[in-house]
């Protein structure tokens, strides 16, 4: 029975062992200590070595995370208006003034949304100058 | 008068209203300097033909700026907006100066 158990918890702790990085094996291969106290010492090193490991990919993740926020209503309106701008502006130089104006004005007046949610100043004093300008436009095109 | 806060009551407080984008940084002055660009450029353009030059460039340094903004934000639509900004304004400048 004692044997038994014994072949079971070898396996186990081979099994533990399958799962440590080679690196940490080869450390302590050459130990003296008893299999138990190799096997602490073992999973301990790949404990540090995994803790490093997120700590290095958590300040990968940070140089990649946008300041602005994601996933909010707010960044889907922002890029609504990205693709109206474009959109405006590439029909502005193709000839399209009168379409090209009504798509940057929606854009301006979402910008001016987004620059609320963001309580971002500089983005609805710019986005509400540019688009008033827009406007100011439309209306001389309607007027004449 | 602005009411100074502690910086642990600002970082939790649900009351107090914070700006999402970063403030006092390289990006806000960049920010502000850009958008003090645009409003000179749509000054311009509003005053007549005679300032069309000021119009484009004062625009294309504006654009520039906001272009660094997104850079700094890591903001992938205020990159992408300005960059398709940034090129029809040079590709403007350009044909002028070739006239």
């Amino acid at each position: 029975m004692k044997t038994d158990e014994k072949i079971l918890n070898d396996m186990e702790t081979e099994k533990i062992e399958e799962k440590l990085s080679s690196d940490i094996r080869e450390e302590f291969a050459n130990s003296t200590m008893t299999k138990a106290g190799r096997l602490a010492m073992e999973l301990n090193a790949e404990r540090k070595r995994l803790k490093q490991e997120l700590a290095e990919m958590q300040i990968e993740v940070e140089d990649l995370k946008p300041a602005t926020p994601t996933g909010t209503v707010d960044s889907h309106v922002k890029w609504l208006a990205t693709i109206f701008a474009v959109s405006g502006v590439f029909c502005i130089s193709a000839g399209l003034e009168q379409e090209g104006q009504w798509l940057y004005a929606v854009s301006a007046c979402a910008w001016i949304y987004v620059g609320h949610c963001w309580n971002d100043k500089a983005i609805m004093i710019g986005s509400a100058i540019t688009g008033t300008s827009v406007l100011m436009k439309i209306v001389e095109g309607l007027v004449q | 008068m602005t009411k100074k806060f502690d910086p642990k009551e600002l970082e939790h407080s649900k009351r107090i209203y914070k700006s999402a984008t970063p403030k006092e940084d390289l990006s806000w002055y960049v920010k502000w300097f850009a958008s003090a660009c645009i409003l000179t450029a749509v000054l311009a353009r509003s005053a007549g033909v005679d300032y069309h030059l000021i119009d484009v460039w004062f625009s294309l340094i504006g654009t520039v700026g906001w272009f660094v903004v997104g850079m700094l934000w890591k903001d992938r639509a205020l990159i992408m907006l300005n960059a398709v900004l940034v090129f029809i304004l040079a590709q403007g400048i350009l044909r002028g100066l070739m006239v």
